[in-house]
């Protein structure tokens, strides 16, 4: 057998464990479920061939989340994505007067650029804080508050048809 | 600001929300005390958490089904054999069409082949997790001409395929290193050599049975071996080769 048993188990259950999560993460990065789970096959892959230099377990989903944010870039390389953050008051949100139900927020999320969709899916997916996410991203915990902060305002002005502003009253 | 003590001097209402609206689970320990201070706050901090509840239920979209299996499939082929899908597919269309050429005329190590090509022609087959009925198993196996001594349980996909000579069934089933392919292939009039040999980073088991050839195919040839002799627990085969064309009197049923 090439592969030791215990790196074969500890990939399996990785990847059983965590496959569903990466792969909501991922489609909410490319709105595709067929790229999504391609992102996903990919990212295992090549956690596969690293994963014999994993030292602390406890990271393992937040390294694949990584890769998953690397693969995705390079499939979209050449394609530009609103990475530039934006200004609250631009932001291009339905506001709806109606109660927002479930596939109306997912229009809403998936309308949000994405330097704000991606650290608020994180969260509400993984849970991670802001400074596990901001180490993800490759930012910092300061901008990545800001970021969520942003993301949530511009959630709640739509869900209340109240336009978003910089502080809360 | 409901409070004016000390505490909320330090940390008000602005605080707790900019705090709030960046990470409703993790609230500090001053925002948390101004929270209890605050009824402005606590009524803000209500809205909000009905909201990360709709968000959290908005992210968690449908997961396909299978799809941990099929990340561990695709991790085993490629770790199994360095070749990329593309040249996979390739392989498979041409291969295909070569082994229905050769399938008469060239044995043993065509025979080979075209098992590999078959299963690589079907990689969904691999990625199945339906568990197959074990009574319709047997049933397959038995219009094949086997005889099921313990029926198979961890079945995971059965069609019937068109294959050179007629229809052949195409098994997929469990073993304990991972899925390996059971092909029930009808022979002709040639006599079928037990045969052990991998093709294309693949192990294939070949033997006479049945109405035929039976071929398990596996991740190599240890495995193929192995997955045969897992087989014959479950199956055994008439102990002539194949039949006859005369012989051949019942058809794999779709």
């Amino acid at each position: 057998m090439i592969l030791g048993f215990s790196k074969r188990k500890s990939f399996e259950q990785a990847v059983r464990a965590f496959s569903p999560d990466l792969y909501r993460f991922a489609w909410w990065l490319c709105r595709d479920k067929f790229v999504a789970e391609d992102l996903v096959q990919e990212t295992f892959a090549r956690a596969w061939k690293s994963w014999d230099d994993i030292k602390d377990s406890a990271a393992t989903k937040s390294w694949l989340i990584t890769i998953v944010r690397r693969e995705h870039a390079r499939l979209y390389e050449r394609k530009q994505f609103d990475y530039v953050d934006v200004e609250l008051e631009d932001l291009q949100i339905a506001a709806d007067h109606e109660p927002i139900e479930l596939f109306e927020m997912e229009n809403l999320l998936g309308s949000l650029p994405l330097t704000l969709r991606e650290p608020l899916v994180l969260q509400a997916l993984g849970g991670f804080s802001c400074a596990e996410i901001a180490d993800m991203l490759d930012t910092t915990e300061g901008a990545v508050m800001t970021r969520l902060t942003r993301a949530r305002q511009a959630l709640r002005s739509a869900l209340t048809g109240q336009p978003a502003r910089r502080a809360e009253s | 600001m409901s409070s004016l003590d000390d505490k909320t001097m330090t940390f008000n209402c602005i605080d707790f929300r900019r705090e709030k609206l960046a990470d409703p689970r993790r609230l500090t320990e001053a925002a948390e005390e101004h929270l209890i201070a605050c009824p402005a706050c606590q009524a803000f901090s209500r809205r909000v958490n009905a909201g990360e509840r709709m968000l959290q239920q908005t992210v968690a979209i449908d997961v396909p089904d299978g799809l941990a299996e099929r990340i561990l499939v695709g991790s085993r082929a490629r770790t199994r054999s360095p070749l990329k899908l593309w040249a996979l597919a390739a392989s498979m269309v041409l291969s295909l069409g070569l082994g229905v050429q050769y399938w008469h005329t060239a044995p043993d190590r065509e025979r080979v082949a075209l098992a590999v090509e078959h299963v690589m022609h079907e990689p969904e087959a691999l990625m199945s997790t339906r568990l197959i009925e074990p009574q319709r198993v047997s049933q397959v196996l038995e219009s094949f001409g086997a005889e099921v001594k313990v029926p198979m349980t961890a079945v995971r996909y059965v069609k019937l395929c068109p294959v050179p000579g007629g229809t052949g069934w195409h098994i997929v089933f469990d073993t304990p290193k991972g899925p390996a392919t059971l092909l029930l292939l009808p022979q002709k009039d040639e006599r079928v050599r037990t045969i052990t040999a991998s093709h294309r980073g693949m192990g294939v088991h070949v033997e006479a049975g049945g109405q035929g050839m039976v071929a398990v195919v596996a991740g190599d040839t240890d495995l193929a071996r192995e997955a045969a002799g897992m087989l014959h627990q479950h199956v055994s085969w008439a102990p002539s080769a194949a039949l006859t064309v005369n012989e051949r009197g019942v058809r794999p049923r779709s």
